[in-house]
C-alpha cells in the first residue's frame, strides 16, 4: 500500500447515528446472520504522522432482541458477550495507514468479554470535507474476519448433515463517519 | 465482615476514590466498609529492605490480613495499572507463600475520562492478583467519562450502579463462602 503524508490532522468524533458497528456469521451453514451495535463512540487522532484510532460497543446494545432467550444466551450468557461481567467491546489501535490511494489499514487490540486480540483491518477512508452546516466529516470503512475461539466463544453444535450451527470465522465491519472537533 | 477498599489513585478528588464512595452506598449494613489510603506512602519495592520492612508495608499487610475482602479501584495509566498501586501489589505479594492475598476475595473496578472506564488496566489488575494467588471476581465495571459519571455520591447510569452492587454482593457471598 501507498503511504504518504497522513491527510488527517486534529481530533474526530464519531457521529454515531450515522455510523455502524457490526459482525456477520454463517448460521446453520445457509445463511449469514448480521447484527449490529446501537451504542458505539470512536475517537480518532491525528498528530503529525501518527494517527490514533479507539472505539468501543456496549455490549447489550446489540440488535438481538427477539425472543428473550436468544437475546439472553448471545448478550449476558458466557458463551458469547458475557456482558454482565463485560459490558464494553472495544478497540485501540496500535498502527493506522492511510494511502494516497485511499486504501486504510489498521492494526489494533480488539477486547471482547475481557479478551484482548491483535486484528488487523483493511478499509478505504474518505478525507473530511465541510458539510452544509459548516462541520467537517471525514469517513472510514474498516472490515476485518476474525476466528470468534480468539475471544473463548467456542459454542458450536455439529449439524445432522455436517458441518456447524454457527461458523467460527466472524466479520467485523465498521462503517465511521468522523466529525471533526478542532 | 470486613471489606477494605484501595483506590488506584492518589489524586485528591480522584473519580476512582468517588467510585469507592459509590460503593459503599451499596454495601450491606452488616459489612465495614475500610477505605485504605496511605498508598502515597509505599516506598518503591526493594528486596533489600524485605528482612525489615518499611512501617507502611507492614500496616497494609496487616489491612489487608484482617479483612474478609477487598475492593480495588484503579485508574488507567498508558493502558496498565499506575506504578504506586503496582509496587504496593509486589510488596504485599512476598513472600508469595504465606502473603495476604492468597486466597482472598478481591474485585477490581476503574473509573477514567476516556471511552474506556479504565478497563484495560481492570484486565492487567485482575491478572496481577490472580498471579499473586487472590480470588478475583472476573468482571470489569469500566466507569467511562468519569467526569460526568457521578451525581451525590452515587453512579448516575443506573446500568453501571446495578453492576456496582452485582460486583458488592458477589465479593460479599464471596467472602461469607470462605468463612463459613
Amino acid at each position: 500500500m501507498a503511504t504518504g503524508v497522513q491527510p488527517f490532522t486534529g481530533r474526530y468524533e464519531l457521529d454515531p447515528n450515522h455510523s455502524t458497528f457490526e459482525f456477520a456469521v454463517t448460521h446453520m451453514n445457509v445463511s449469514t446472520f448480521r447484527a449490529s451495535f446501537a451504542d458505539i463512540d470512536a475517537r480518532l487522532t491525528a498528530d503529525g504522522d501518527t494517527i490514533e484510532l479507539e472505539g468501543r460497543a456496549i455490549a447489550e446494545s446489540v440488535s438481538i432482541a427477539e425472543p428473550p432467550e436468544f437475546r439472553e444466551h448471545v448478550v449476558r450468557g458466557t458463551d458469547f458477550f458475557a456482558a454482565d461481567a463485560h459490558p464494553l467491546i472495544t478497540f485501540r489501535s496500535t498502527k493506522v495507514e492511510l494511502g494516497e490511494d485511499g486504501s486504510a489499514s489498521v492494526t489494533g487490540e480488539l477486547t471482547i468479554r475481557g479478551v484482548s486480540r491483535s486484528v488487523a483491518a483493511r478499509g478505504t477512508y474518505q478525507l473530511p470535507t465541510e458539510d452544509p452546516f459548516g462541520t467537517y466529516r471525514a469517513g472510514l470503512e474498516l472490515r476485518t474476519t476474525v476466528d470468534r475461539r480468539d475471544w473463548d466463544m467456542d459454542w458450536q453444535v455439529p449439524l445432522p448433515g455436517g458441518g456447524d450451527a454457527l461458523g467460527w470465522e466472524v466479520e467485523i465491519t465498521a462503517q465511521l463517519e468522523l466529525t471533526r472537533k478542532d | 465482615m470486613r471489606l477494605l477498599a484501595i483506590s488506584g489513585s492518589l489524586r485528591s478528588g480522584s473519580y476512582n476514590s468517588a467510585l469507592l464512595d459509590a460503593a459503599e452506598a451499596e454495601i450491606p449494613a452488616d459489612v465495614e466498609f475500610v477505605l485504605w489510603r496511605d498508598l502515597a506512602a509505599i516506598p518503591a519495592f526493594n528486596e533489600d529492605l524485605e528482612r525489615a520492612p518499611p512501617p507502611s508495608v507492614m500496616s497494609l499487610r496487616r489491612e489487608i490480613a484482617r479483612s474478609d475482602a477487598l475492593l480495588i479501584a484503579t485508574p488507567e495509566y498508558n493502558r496498565s495499572v499506575p506504578g504506586a498501586l503496582k509496587n504496593a501489589l509486589d510488596w504485599v505479594s512476598r513472600p508469595f507463600a504465606t502473603n495476604a492475598l492468597r486466597n482472598k476475595p478481591v474485585a477490581v473496578v476503574g473509573a477514567s475520562q476516556s471511552l474506556f472506564g479504565a478497563v484495560w488496566a481492570q484486565a492487567e489488575l485482575r491478572k496481577i492478583l490472580a498471579t499473586i494467588g487472590a480470588r478475583v471476581q472476573d468482571r470489569d465495571l469500566p466507569v467511562a467519562q468519569a467526569h460526568e459519571a457521578f451525581t451525590e455520591g452515587r453512579l448516575r447510569d443506573p446500568r453501571l450502579a446495578a453492576r456496582l452492587r452485582v460486583i458488592v454482593a458477589a465479593l460479599v457471598d464471596s467472602a461469607e463462602q470462605r468463612a463459613a
